[in-house]
Order: C-alpha cells, then structure tokens, then sequence
C-alpha cells in the first residue's frame, strides 16, 4: 500500500512490472535507469540467474521530487515471469500500488500473455487486493518487430484489455513507449493517492 | 553516529537504544513487505529502499529455505563480511511482524548484538504501530504538481 | 587445547566458581559452559549475556593493552560488589569464569592461564 506521511512528509507508492517471461520487463527499467539523471534514482538491483533471466526481482527506487510539501518516491520492481516462479511473484506484489502489464507483442506469445495475466489477476486477489480496481496500465512491447510476427495493438487490446485501462506501444529495447508508460502509472498511482476514494489497506 | 530517522515515530526511542547498545553501523526496521519503519546510518532514501527490497526477499528465501530444511522458519540470520558483518531478524509490535536488519564491525560482536536485540525484540511487544489513517491525501494543487514533476522527469505526455 | 568441556568441567570444580565458559573472541557467543551453580529458582540464566559482553570488554582491553605498549593482556578480572568476572584469551576464544565475593582467586586465576596456555600449545 502507498504510504502517505505526514510526519516525514513522504510518499512512498510501489509499482511492478508484470508480465510473460521475457516480455521486457527487465529491459524496461533498465532503460529508466539508463536515462534518469543521478539525483533522481538508486542502485538499480537485480537479482538474476546465470542465463541472465530474473530470479527473484529487479528493483529500482526514484525519486520523483516534491509534490504538494511530500517527497515523492517511487519503488519500482519486476517479478520473474517464468512460470515455476509463482510464490517470487506473490511475494513482490504485497504492498504493491500499480501494476504495468508488459504484454509481448509476438503473434506466438499471445497465450503466455493471458495466462500471465490471469496468474496477475489471481495473485492479487490472494494478496486482497481488487483486480478491478487497482491502478494497471498495459504496455505492448517489441512493437519493432516484424509485422508478420507481431499481433495488432487491436488485437492485443481486445484480448488483455477488458478493463479498458491506457494502453501502450513500446520498444523496451530503444526505449519507446517506457517513460510514457511510467508516467501514465504514476499519475494513475498519485491521482488516486490524491482522491477522497477509500484505501485498500 | 547520526540520530535515527523514523517514519513512525513509536519506533524511534527503542531503535535508538539499539543502535547506541549494540554499536551497530547501520541498521532499518521495515515490515516484511518492504516498507520501512526506521533507519539509522543511512544518509540516501533510495539506499534504504533498497536495502529494505533485498531484505524482504531475504527474509521470504530464508523462510522459506528454513521450512524446507528445519521444518520451521530461521529464527535469525547473520553473515560475516571481511570487515563488517550483517545481522537478520524478526520482531513484532502489536501482532505486526516487523524485520530488522543491521550492520556491525570490530566494535560489536554478534553475541553483543543478539542480546541487545532481545532487549529491542521485548521494547517493541509492549509498543503499537501507528495506524494508517484512510482516506488521508495530501492537498492543495496537487493534480498541478505532481504533472509538473511528471513533466520534468519523464517529459510531457506524447514527448518521450 | 584439552576437548573444551574438559576446560570447563576442571574451571567449575575450582571452589566459588558459579559458572565457566569458553566464549568465541570475535563474535561473544557462548561455544562450551558449564552449568550455572546456586543460581536462584526462575532467575534469569547471565551466562549469555556475561559471555558476549566479557568477550567484548577483553577486546577492547586488548586494544587499551597494545594502545599503551603493554602487550596482550594475561588476565582480565572485574570486581563488582557481588563476585567477580575472571577472562583470559586463549587464541580464538576467551575463557571466562563468574566468580563468588570470597573465592580463592589466586586459584581462579592459575588454572585459567593454565588452561589458556594448553590452548597455545
């Protein structure tokens, strides 16, 4: 859960990458920490294994300045998408305030991007959260790729996007579509922070 | 040694003594989801963040690797460095499981450690962590601003 | 070095001794004891706590000790009002004995440097 504090003054909101494996999530916050300046962010952590996919998680804190009198920060993480990793990805989700759903672009992937989707939906159900109502924003990656072997973003949206949530298209790997992507959760994240709505807790 | 930085402030006398007992270097008092309490020793946000992810993590692996090989969860952790060594444990304030973690040189020892930590594990049962007040938002031009740090970090929207 | 329970076992016979540890030098941890003599029914057992903060005060009158040129030191005893704590360093660990007001602590101290020194050899 965010944390606001009014005795520190700080806020606190945690965000996962979530997706298939090899879907880019890795490759996302490594263009964030590639591009923002120093002052803004912290080591990034990965924990990976030595066929360099993610074991446990990628981690990366950022700063995002003073909003409203209260240091912002954000905790950024991304869960191991292989299958056999299911109670890493439970772990990492507790306390989460958004979601990014990397999907994988590629026409073969599209059944791993709904099963990752539906282990997302059923792990926060576990975690108590409301699938439904939790701040997600989907992101379409290796838009580079050939046409012939990528699904449309039509496509794509018709299938993961039931919930109609913002959607966008990316290239992780030269750094499209990231930021647009961060930012759109972030506001997500802090606009809700911001309304009179009840907190999950 | 710096005073410790809290970000509840019932946390604050106990974490002190600890840390002045102990003669610990540093050291961060977070909830197992990784949200910290407390920290000491620390001088970067990001840095604590950071180390209160690794230690969530260690401590589920830990947990999970105890239930497996002792049939019940490690009870505390420690690994000695060539200088400095680091301490893991669990404690608990008002039935909320809390982890520590911290960091100690020549000038502790872990047996001066462990019995100070008993010491700070039996102050914090009697204490209760504040409660999250619902609904609480910061205010003012908020939408305002929290664009504009939006814009200086990320760009504007459509101008990656 | 004698099997340290031998250690312990010869240090608790020795009259006024309520307690003998072998305690590790750098990390205060308790490796052999014996078992705590005349404590009180449901009093709290000090040997843990004596043990850690024992080993870290010889450390730091090891230090005192090279600071003022003086060599390592040979023997350590803290009087209190209620007995004594007796140390010697023995390589990688710190024999340490919890004594009474009116032991024999010329005895004390003897077989501790004897035991030490068996350790050195």
């Amino acid at each position: 859960m965010s944390v606001v504090n009014y005795g520190t003054r700080e806020i606190t909101c945690k965000i996962v990458y979530y997706g298939p494996g090899r879907s880019g999530k890795t490759t996302n916050l490594q263009h964030v920490y590639s591009q923002l300046p120093e002052e803004r962010k912290g080591k990034m952590v990965s924990l990976a294994t030595e066929t360099d996919r993610t074991l446990f998680f990628d981690f990366l804190p950022l700063d995002l300045g003073t909003i409203s009198g209260f240091a912002t920060r954000f905790q950024l993480y991304t869960v191991p998408g292989q299958v056999y990793y299911a109670a890493t990805r439970k772990l990492v989700l507790q306390g989460v305030d958004g979601v990014v759903f990397v999907a994988d672009s590629q026409s073969r992937q599209l059944e791993e991007n709904i099963e990752s989707l539906q282990d997302l939906h059923s792990n926060l159900a576990e975690e108590g959260f409301d699938p439904r109502t939790l701040p997600l924003v989907m992101q379409y990656n290796k838009r580079d790729l050939p046409a012939g072997e990528i699904s449309s973003v039509e496509e794509l949206d018709e299938t993961l996007n039931f919930r109609g949530v913002p959607h966008f298209s990316a290239s992780a790997i030269s750094g499209g579509g990231v930021f647009e992507t961060l930012r759109s959760i972030a506001s997500l994240v802090l606009s809700r922070l911001s309304a009179p709505a009840t907190k999950e807790s | 040694m710096s005073d410790p930085t809290v970000a509840e402030a019932w946390v604050a006398a106990p974490l002190r003594r600890l840390m002045e007992d102990a003669r610990l270097i540093s050291g961060v008092l977070l909830y197992p989801t990784g949200r910290a309490v407390g920290q000491f020793g620390f001088s970067n946000a990001a840095d604590v963040m950071s180390i209160c992810a690794l230690t969530s993590a260690i401590n589920a692996s830990a947990r999970e690797l105890g239930r497996q090989l002792d049939g019940k969860p490690f009870y505390e952790m420690h690994h000695a460095g060539a200088d400095r060594q680091v301490f893991m444990a669990r404690a608990a304030a008002g039935g909320q499981e809390l982890l520590f973690v911290g960091v100690f040189d020549r000038e502790s020892s872990l047996g001066v450690v462990e019995i100070y930590f008993a010491e700070f594990q039996k102050a914090l049962e009697t204490l209760r962590p504040e409660k999250q007040v619902a609904g609480a938002r910061p205010s003012g031009d908020f939408e305002g601003e929290l664009n504009r740090s939006l814009d200086a970090l990320f760009g504007p929207i459509g101008k990656p | 070095m004698k099997a340290l329970g031998q250690v312990v076992a010869t240090l608790s016979h020795i009259p006024g001794v309520i307690a003998a540890m072998v305690v590790g030098a750098s990390d205060g941890l308790i490796v052999e004891t014996s078992a705590l003599m005349g404590g009180a029914v449901g009093a709290a057992d000090p040997r843990k706590h004596t043990a850690a903060l024992a080993a870290y005060l010889y450390s730091k009158v090891t230090r005192a000790s090279d600071a003022a040129r003086l060599g390592t030191p040979a023997f350590m005893r803290l009087e209190a009002e209620k007995g004594h704590i007796c140390v010697v360093g023995a390589r990688d660990v710190v024999l340490v004995t919890i004594v009474t007001p009116d032991a024999n602590l010329g005895r004390v101290r003897l077989d501790m440097m004897n035991a030490a020194r068996a350790n050195h050899e």
